[in-house]
């Protein structure tokens, strides 16, 4: 057994003097670029401190290459034993950014009377993305036109690269972005090259993104464009512009554009005549062109306008359009005869117009109704009269909006007659109009067979003066009822207590 | 033997029932006669029996059930405060051997053919008159002392002014009358049986099929008391209950009878009426007091002459 003196003597050397070593020295990012941009913006030393103490001292420092001390990041410092990292944010002493270039960190331990000998490891700091120059061609790219150069090239010349630098070309005009190229680089300056098929997409000026990345996290981005033309020059004929004209044009005019710039244009009158010059007015890659109209051509009829156009690729394209003039009234439109006198307010009137656009039919000096012309030539509308002597008149548009002379004037006589009008043929749309004698809070109408079954009820609840009721034609089921006879019993109750029966027998035939 | 006869008829009638269902809404073109005057002031209970022909359309099964042929000429309204004229014209023909049933006696002969006419008009809701026709062509035959099977064809025209509203249509009647005791007779017909309406500007149409089972009870001097139930499809049922009383031996009876309609507008429908007959001549009258706000009053009269 060992005397207690002993024991502390041969214990003494390591507590009193201790032992250190660092092991495991390393560079998480040997490239890093302190642009703020959150991208290996630190380049971070890790290591590890093995020592029998519970504290050492420590001593990590930056150097350029040339020796001179950049950054100190520890000195003196205590530490405990184990993994150690130090981040260096790429400032010197001053707080200034520090060049790019070779740095190193240098770092050692002290425990008791053991230093550990200085160690090294490097770093660069780079603040350049590669650089980059592209090529694209053809431009403007016309696949349609060519068979060697049925695919884009886009060649990029990337200088100075270092391995794993990556290459990224994209086209962006949807999104997200469709990427045509990706790759990692080889050290040095290389040409990249890579192809897009534009066969099957539509004219126009696609965006390039070409992006070149390196390993500190630093990019080189240069936006490009490039136009794709399988198509003739974009034509319109805006004048005149309506097809059916009622006047004389003193022109016809329009705009031809291509991106690719339009070559030539020719336009004419009719199918059958030549294309003539036009005079044009540039603006941009858009050709504003105008033609006189020939006097001898102010005449009624139909004209084919075409305008033809190339682009200076050699596309073609022919536009037209119809126009046709008409400077004739047409014929004042006729109105059906219609009854001297009339005992209800709604008046449907009808008559023709053959070959007319649209009817205006007046009542009492007033249009009261815009109607079509149907294809038949005739025209049918409801009018409300007023009670009294009413006035019907018409008149007509064609196409090229030429007013007709107004029709002759029927005259009508509403008699205002206290009572219920029900049409006999009664069909799904038929309406049943009243007209009260003194206001009524309710109008029950029964709908019955003729040998006394009831079919439904429909009321009408605080009717006005003059009003209307509809019947659907279905049973108190929802059921529609057969063709057949009805028995219609009006019940009216007047505000003042008052109540009148009416019935009206109708035939349901649809 | 009567109760099968009875089971078998009611079987076969009740088997060819079967397009009741075939009208999807109430209403439509009705092929169905005006009941006989007699008929009416006993609450419409005409499928069970009447005297004189004017109730074969009701029941064809009836022409060989009344004890003689004859013409009934009769005339009414159908709705109170409408013009709707109504007039009709029948015509009983036996033929063969008079049945002698004891202790009944002659029961009538054992065919019998009918024919007759329903003129009608109704004044439209602004004047127009829409004016119908209805004939109907019928034979009954006896098929047993106690029970007779009838069937009718009917055909139904239309005219009238008012344009696209015309109408044709066809359909067929069968009935049937079993008497089952010497006091309760019991009857059954089924209308418009494979019926078509043809619109003069629409598509075709199925009249309402109807059914109508009734009975009649031979009552203490000499009364008769009827009953009935008519069911038209898609419309609610509607039940008749009526009686004869003759006046002694003066040819006069009177008439009473009550029908009601159920459904969502139910209600109950008085009638009143009397017979008189003298020798060969027989005058019936009947008035049938609905409400104000359906038909009305209405006033119905006939004449009839029974042939030998």
């Amino acid at each position: 057994m060992l005397k207690p003196a002993l024991f502390i003597w041969i214990l003494m050397p390591a507590v009193a003097f201790g032992a250190v070593d660092l092991s495991g020295i390393r560079v998480e990012n040997p490239a890093f670029s302190p642009n703020g941009d959150g991208i290996l913006d630190e380049s971070i030393l890790r290591f590890t401190i093995e020592s029998d103490l519970d504290w050492v001292q420590l001593w990590v420092w930056v150097e350029d290459d040339e020796g001179q001390m950049v950054r100190s990041l520890a000195e003196d410092e205590a530490a405990e034993p184990g993994p150690v990292s130090k981040a260096w944010d790429g400032l010197d002493e001053a707080a200034e950014p520090a060049p790019e270039g070779f740095y190193t960190f240098n770092l050692y331990a002290r425990a008791g009377e053991d230093t550990t000998p200085s160690s090294s490891v490097g770093t660069v700091l780079d603040l350049t993305a590669p650089l980059f120059s592209v090529l694209i061609q053809p431009n403007p790219y016309t696949p349609d036109l060519s068979t060697t150069d049925s695919l884009l090239s886009i060649q990029v010349f990337v200088e100075a690269s270092q391995p794993d630098d990556r290459l990224s070309v994209c086209l962006t005009q949807d999104v997200p972005p469709e990427t045509l190229f990706t790759t990692r680089l080889d050290q040095g300056d290389t040409t990249y090259e890579c192809f897009w098929d534009g066969r099957e997409d539509e004219d126009g000026t696609y965006p390039l993104l070409v992006s070149v990345y390196d390993k500190a996290g630093n990019i080189n981005e240069t936006a490009y464009a490039f136009d794709l033309d399988t198509q003739g020059p974009s034509l319109a004929i805006t004048e005149p512009e309506y097809t059916y004209l009622n006047t004389f044009p003193d022109r016809a005019a329009g705009y031809a554009r291509d991106l690719a710039g339009v070559d030539s244009l020719g336009f004419r009158f009719l199918a059958d005549s030549e294309f003539g010059p036009v005079t044009v007015e540039a603006a941009g890659d858009t050709l504003h062109w105008q033609v006189a109209w020939p006097g001898d051509l102010r005449t009624d009829g139909t004209f084919n306008l075409e305008i033809f156009s190339s682009d200076v690729p050699g596309h073609t394209a022919v536009s037209g359009k119809e126009v046709i003039i008409d400077t004739q009234a047409p014929e004042a439109p006729e109105i059906d005869p219609l009854p001297g006198q009339v005992f209800r307010p709604r008046l449907t009137v009808t008559g023709t117009c053959p070959g007319r656009d649209s009817l205006f039919l007046s009542l009492n000096g007033e249009v009261t109704k815009r109607l079509a012309c149907s294809a038949a030539g005739s025209f049918g509308a409801d009018v409300t009269l007023v009670e009294g002597t009413n006035t019907l008149q018409a008149s007509a548009k064609d196409k090229a909006g030429n007013q007709s002379p107004p029709s002759e004037t029927v005259t009508v006589t509403y008699t205002k007659t206290v009572g219920i009008n029900v049409p006999e043929r009664f069909g799904t749309e038929s309406v049943i109009d009243f007209t009260l004698s003194k206001d009524a809070d309710l109008i029950d109408l029964r709908i019955f067979t003729l040998d006394g079954s009831h079919i439904a009820t429909v009321s009408k609840r605080s009717p006005d003066l003059v009003d209307e009721m509809t019947w659907d034609l279905t049973d108190s089921d929802g059921e529609e009822v057969g063709n057949g006879l009805y028995l219609l019993v009006f019940e009216v109750v007047y505000s003042d207590g008052e109540s009148k029966v009416e019935k009206k027998v109708v035939v349901v035939a649809r | 033997m009567r109760l099968f006869a009875a089971s078998v008829i009611l079987i076969m009638l009740a088997a060819v029932a079967g397009p009741a269902g075939a009208h999807e809404g109430m209403g439509g073109i009705g092929l169905e006669a005006r009941p006989s005057v007699e008929a009416l002031g006993m609450g419409e209970t005409g499928v069970v029996e009447t005297r004189n022909c004017g109730g074969f359309p009701a029941n064809p099964a009836m022409l060989t059930w009344s004890p003689a042929g004859g013409v009934t000429f009769g005339h009414g309204s159908l709705v109170e405060g409408v013009s709707t004229p109504a007039t009709s014209f029948c015509i009983a023909i036996p033929l063969g051997t008079p049945v002698d049933v004891p202790p009944l006696g002659d029961v009538g002969r054992p065919f019998c053919l009918g024919f007759s006419i329903d003129h009608s008009t109704v004044e439209l809701s602004q004047g127009t008159e829409w004016g119908w026709n209805l004939i109907s062509l019928g034979a009954s035959y006896r098929v047993a002392p106690y029970a007779s099977a009838g069937l009718a064809g009917k055909y139904l025209f239309s005219a009238s002014d008012l344009e696209g509203s015309d109408v044709k249509a066809f359909g067929i009647d069968l009935g049937a009358i079993v008497e089952m005791t010497p006091v309760l007779r019991l009857a059954l017909s089924l209308r418009n049986l494979f019926g078509k309406a043809t619109w003069e500007d629409g598509e075709d149409e199925t009249p309402p099929f109807a059914l109508a089972v009734g009975a009649g009870l031979s009552l203490p001097y000499s009364a008769l008391g009827h009953a009935a139930y008519t069911y038209s499809a898609g419309a609610p049922g509607e039940l008749g209950l009526g009686l004869d009383v003759p006046m002694s031996d003066t040819g006069l009876s009177l008439r009473g009878g009550y029908i009601r309609h159920s459904g969502e507008y139910s209600r109950s429908v008085f009638t009143a009426g009397f017979g008189y007959a003298y020798k060969a001549v027989s005058l019936d009258y009947a008035v049938k007091l609905d409400e104000e706000l359906v038909l009305g009053t209405t006033h119905h009269v006939s004449i009839g002459l029974m042939l030998p």
